[in-house]
């Protein structure tokens, strides 16, 4: 554990290192109030911290002001070290933030017994920290895949749709159903289905960039958006995800199983601006249906026709499956 | 009469370590002359601002070293200059200046393990 010491006496600096050394911390001193605050509000700068009274540039108190008013990341655990006795000393220090005070010179033990107080709060604020991300984690994400939940990648279709209207830029939307998954957890159980949509989740997540976006939509559906992706390419992306599950073997529980997607897609700028997202996950839902149709593992684009009105529904095109 | 250091006291504070005793004093014995320096500078100049707070830091570090006496008089030092009654600061800076040069000796002394017979340490 790191811990920053900031005492302007030499001796006393030394004293203390050596003290915190032997009780096993990783010490950084200073000898002014300046250069603690630079310490402490770095990324990766202590989270303890035993600071002079009287020091030059900036007094304790100030550092504790500072710090607390500035710091964004964990919690700083201050104990002012001071010579001053008087009540109203310890009530301005601690009113200035810190959390504790030991009158110099420091008796060795009692220092070290009120250092362990610090650390079982920053221990407390950690195990905190991580019950909050672990609920944030299960919040936005499908519990069996780990990617996005429907809620938050339809929030990201609202959300990027809007930047790419505003912005006049390229977004297509896929998704991606893996092809006889009743029959997958009929005939092998559904412990294995549930595998075959963790491994296929992967999958479309590694062949991913980090802007796009990929969530569980339902059962077993994935919707993709691909940002900044016009219409040719969004074929040949979509394409792409579809040659990559196909050519993939899946280890199961069951032993490995191979298996296919059919892909309905569809590039926004192909739809004119007054569609909703809600209207063009219906257009590519009826793309997915039409690639269904056609015989699964296909890929089709969603456009609307030529001369007819924007919403009046997919005209949905067969790429032809090249190789196979 | 009163020990220059509690050589019990120091000796506890530094956990035996005689090395570290060592380079207390080279920081120590490098130190104090500035400090007395700085404190006689503000006394000319009537500063009280700034022997109060060469007296301040003295008396931390004499009280880390457990030099009682030293630190009693670095004390008044500092309260010299806070009431700003700068009068009696340069007999007093006197004194201290003198149990300073006791205080480094007897830290010297106790570095090379001689003390510990004065000291209350069994």
């Amino acid at each position: 554990m790191k811990i920053l010491i900031a005492d302007d006496d030499a001796v006393s600096r030394r004293l203390l290192e050596k003290m915190l050394e032997r009780a096993g911390y990783e010490v950084i001193s200073v000898d002014n109030g300046r250069k603690a605050v630079e310490h402490l509000l770095s990324a990766d700068g202590p989270r303890l911290a035993l600071i002079d009274w009287v020091m030059p540039e900036l007094d304790g108190p100030s550092v504790c002001h500072e710090v607390r008013k500035l710091a964004e990341k964990s919690y700083v655990y201050i104990i002012l070290l001071t010579s001053k006795e008087s009540k109203e000393n310890t009530v301005e220090g601690l009113k200035a933030g810190a959390d504790d005070y030991v009158t110099k010179p420091c008796n060795p033990e009692e220092l070290k017994a009120r250092l362990l107080a610090g650390l079982r709060i920053l221990q407390l604020e950690d195990k905190l920290i991580d019950a909050r991300e672990e609920m944030r984690f299960k919040a936005s994400h499908d519990a069996l895949t780990s990617l996005w939940n429907r809620g938050i990648i339809l929030e990201f279709l609202d959300r990027e749709l809007d930047r790419s209207r505003r912005e006049r830029s390229f977004m297509s939307l896929l998704l991606c159903d893996v092809d006889h998954f009743k029959q997958i957890n009929d005939v092998h159980g559904h412990p294995v289905g549930d595998e075959v949509l963790q491994r296929v989740a992967t999958l479309l997540r590694d062949s991913l960039r980090s802007y796009d976006a990929v969530g569980r939509y339902g059962g077993e559906e994935f919707l993709i958006l691909l940002i900044g992706c016009d219409a040719i390419r969004t074929r040949d992306r979509a394409e792409q995800l579809r040659e990559a599950v196909a050519n993939s073997v899946f280890a199961t529980a069951r032993g490995p199983l191979s298996l296919t997607v059919s892909i309905g897609a569809l590039a926004i700028g192909d739809w004119g601006s007054s569609l909703t997202g809600p209207d063009l996950l219906k257009k590519v839902d009826e793309a997915l249906y039409g690639a269904k149709a056609a015989g699964r593992n296909c890929v089709l684009l969603a456009r609307p026709p030529l001369g007819e009105p924007l919403n009046s529904g997919p005209k949905v095109e067969k790429i032809p499956l090249t190789g196979r | 009469m009163e020990n220059t250091i509690n050589s019990e006291e120091l000796l506890d504070r530094v956990a035996g370590d005689r090395v570290l005793l060592s380079e207390l004093l080279e920081i120590f014995a490098h130190d104090w002359p500035a400090q007395i320096e700085a404190a006689r500078g503000a006394l000319a100049r009537a500063e009280p601002e700034g022997v109060e707070r060469a007296g301040h830091s003295l008396k931390g570090t004499l009280a880390n070293l457990a030099a009682t006496g030293a630190c009693r008089l670095a004390a008044r030092v500092e309260d010299i200059g806070r009431s700003r009654r700068l009068d009696e600061a340069k007999s007093v800076l006197m004194e201290l200046e003198q149990e300073l040069g006791r205080v480094t000796d007897s830290l010297a002394l106790l570095c090379q393990g001689g003390a510990c017979e004065d000291s209350h340490r069994r």
